[in-house]
């Protein structure tokens, strides 16, 4: 089976911060990863079912549609069902945790509790790529 | 040793309740003019006496019989006799003064042995009367009345009259005759006295007792129907025996016999129905249950959450008989919660986004130094720059929240100058006026104006008024600044020409932590507290804050302060 590489995928950013946006968009594409961005649901969902990344990292509090309306749209959209998707929030609520969890969501993380390279590291691991060569399962 | 008994219930103490002393002397009347022992017994018993009033004259002259009622004084050592008209009428018997009685008339105590000695006068009369009252002989005397010359002038019975048990006086009835056959019949009839006595002294104290528990009734009936709080009394079974109006106004009945027969469970969400079933037994268990929060419903089925406190009523021989539970409709306490909770949630949020900025960018610096050229690491730095101010200013504004929703605000007033104070806060604005070109118009008059009023409430005002117009209008805009004073008030206007508010989102303004969907597009940086802030403070102060607002034509804010402090009634 040929190795993945960052080379070959596609992620989605959507995040309304632009300086959190930008140091996203900068450290992914550090990595070679070819990345895509949106302020809001309604572009991020376009933009998603349009170029059809190989992952999404979205944030809940963004202008009009919020993340996890966006989400639910996207998982009954016949492409999005089991797009891989990360919640990046600086919201920790349990109830908003749940509800993204019922929606398969890959990982729900807190911004700020989370190193920039650990967001990296994790979108690699759920991509099958990168450093720590984790068997897949 | 004899536990020493309670002291028999002594005539003065009898005679306190009005109706026992009547009802003594209607037996006393009944007894004394009945001529036929039987009819007597029947009389007492059933408490007729009209009749023999009719008969009166009559029996007067038959002279057969006499009786007397002696009851006891409260002098427990001397058991003296109590003056009734008795005495009087039993010597009337003898056809003597009570005086000519006592003198003249021994009493053979033949059939009354150990009595010997005793009888020769009125003292004697009393210690046989007490002799029988402490029992010395259990059985009814029965002395004979003889005059002087011993010539047998009839016989006289003796009985206690008992009152609970205790001897208080003896029952005496004489005859010209010998009497002795009557015995039973005088134990009967004494028997009657005793009874009619008892039952009219629990009759008196039962209508004290009901008068105090009808009086204890009407107070609580008082409190129960103005009372603010829902109080509801259900049976064993949770069925509604009554409410008050505070429970029909709580869930929207408008009268009592709509819910009066309902099930209680009725006004809870059957949700919560198992819950109330384990409470109610809780309650009966441990007497009362405090605080239980459920789910209510109104008349209409709308919910609200109220909070229940019920305790068991139990009846004289500690059985439960009832509830009684209060509810308390806890709506608004759940509204505050949820605003509290939203706030704190929205807070972190916004703390963390610049707390975000800062940690990635420094570590970004920090790790990929070599990737970074000159240029680029210091943009890193001024992200790092703008989220740390950012960070201070949100601080400040919460701090400001805090004290305001807190009362901790400094309230005290004193001189200022007005236009230096604007000006100094325009000075602070000029790098970003500057930068956008903005032409500021002042219209007012720039010579001193010195007013009495709060420099945190004016500064407060000004910022924030002023960094909007500044922040929400396109570059070459233009603001317009008024000032105006009156007598008792001073106006404030800032207008610009810049992206105004939509008009669906007008009316949430000046909520905490709102801001507009077009400006959080134009600048994601704000912290949905300033005109929050401006228009809490200036209500404290008893000011007002209004706008008209255009999309894309533009704002103006109007504060009005007035210069006497008036605090706003809370």
């Amino acid at each position: 089976m040929k190795r993945q590489t960052a080379k070959d995928k596609t992620i989605l950013i959507i995040e309304d911060e632009p300086a959190v946006l930008q140091a996203l968009v900068d450290t992914f594409a550090r990595e070679g990863f070819y990345v895509l961005r949106a302020k809001s649901g309604n572009k991020g969902l376009v933009l998603a079912l349009k170029k059809r990344p190989d992952l999404i990292l979205l944030d809940i509090i963004i202008p009009g549609m919020d993340g996890l309306a966006m989400l639910e749209k996207l998982r009954k959209s016949a492409w999005g069902k089991s797009i891989p998707v990360i919640i990046l929030t600086n919201f920790s609520d349990d109830s908003k945790v749940s509800k993204a969890l019922e929606n398969g969501v890959y990982d729900f993380l807190v911004k700020t509790d989370w190193k920039i390279r650990d967001v990296v590291e994790r979108a690699k691991n759920i991509l099958g790529i990168g450093s720590h060569d984790k068997k897949e399962q | 040793m004899v536990k020493k008994e309670k002291s028999p219930r002594l005539l003065k103490e009898i005679y306190k309740q009005d109706n026992l002393k009547k009802a003594l002397e209607d037996l006393i009347n009944l007894i004394y003019f009945t001529e036929d022992l039987s009819a007597k017994i029947h009389y007492v018993e059933s408490g007729k006496k009209g009749i023999f009033r009719t008969i009166r004259k009559e029996f007067e002259d038959s002279k057969k019989y006499r009786m007397g009622i002696f009851l006891l004084t409260d002098d427990k050592t001397s058991l003296k006799m109590e003056e009734t008209s008795m005495p009087l009428k039993i010597s009337k018997l003898l056809g003597k003064t009570t005086g000519e009685w006592q003198k003249s008339y021994r009493i053979n105590l033949n059939k009354a042995k150990s009595f010997a000695q005793v009888f020769k006068n009125g003292k004697t009369l009393r210690k046989a009367v007490s002799d029988i009252i402490e029992e010395l002989f259990p059985r009814p005397v029965l002395p004979l009345i003889l005059d002087s010359t011993g010539f047998n002038k009839g016989s006289c019975i003796m009985t206690p009259l008992n009152f609970y048990g205790k001897k208080i006086g003896v029952f005496i009835m004489s005859s010209v005759d010998l009497a002795e056959y009557l015995i039973p019949s005088v134990k009967n009839l004494a028997e009657h006295i005793t009874a009619a006595l008892e039952r009219t002294d629990r009759q008196t104290r039962q209508k004290k007792i009901e008068d105090a528990l009808r009086k204890s009734e009407e107070k609580f009936k008082e409190v129960f129907n103005s009372s603010p709080n829902a109080i509801t009394i259900a049976d064993l079974n949770g069925k509604i025996i009554d409410c008050n109006q505070a429970t029909l106004d709580l869930h929207g009945f408008s009268k009592k016999k709509e819910l009066i027969g309902m099930s209680a469970f009725s006004l809870i969400t059957p949700r919560e129905h198992r819950k109330a079933e384990k409470n109610m037994k809780k309650t009966l268990e441990q007497d009362s249950i405090e605080g239980i929060e459920y789910t209510f419903l109104t008349k209409k089925g709308q919910e609200f959450p109220a909070e229940l406190s019920a305790s068991v009523i139990r009846d004289s021989s500690g059985n439960p008989s009832f509830f009684i539970a209060i509810t308390k409709d806890i709506s608004e306490r759940k509204n505050i919660d949820k605003v509290k909770d939203e706030f704190i949630s929205i807070v972190s949020h916004q703390l963390r986004t610049p707390l975000t900025v800062m940690s990635w960018y420094s570590e970004m610096l920090l790790l990929d130094n070599k990737h970074n050229n000159r240029g680029q690491q210091e943009k890193y730095l001024k992200e790092i720059y703008i989220a740390n101010q950012r960070l201070i200013e949100l601080v400040n504004a919460f701090l400001n929240v805090s004290k305001i929703e807190l009362g901790n605000f400094d309230f005290e007033s004193r001189p200022i100058n007005l236009i230096k104070t604007v000006n100094r806060i325009l000075v602070g604005f000029s790098p970003q006026i500057k930068k956008k070109k903005l032409e500021i118009e002042k219209n007012y008059n720039k010579k001193p104006l010195i007013i009495n009023t709060n420099v945190n409430l004016i500064e407060t005002i000004f910022q924030n008024l002023l960094s909007n117009a500044i922040k929400y209008t396109s570059p070459g805009g233009k603001i317009k600044i008024g000032i105006i004073r009156d007598k008792s008030d001073l106006l404030v206007k800032v207008a610009d020409n810049g992206y105004g508010i939509p008009k669906a989102q007008q009316s949430e303004v000046f909520k905490k932590l709102f801001r507009a969907d077009n400006i959080i597009k134009k600048d994601p940086e704000g912290t949905g507290l300033g005109l929050y802030i401006t228009k809490s403070l200036l209500e404290c102060f008893g000011g007002e804050i209004w706008f008209e607002s255009r999309e894309n034509r533009g704002s103006s804010f109007y504060a009005l302060i007035p210069l006497e402090r008036k605090r706003r009634a809370s």
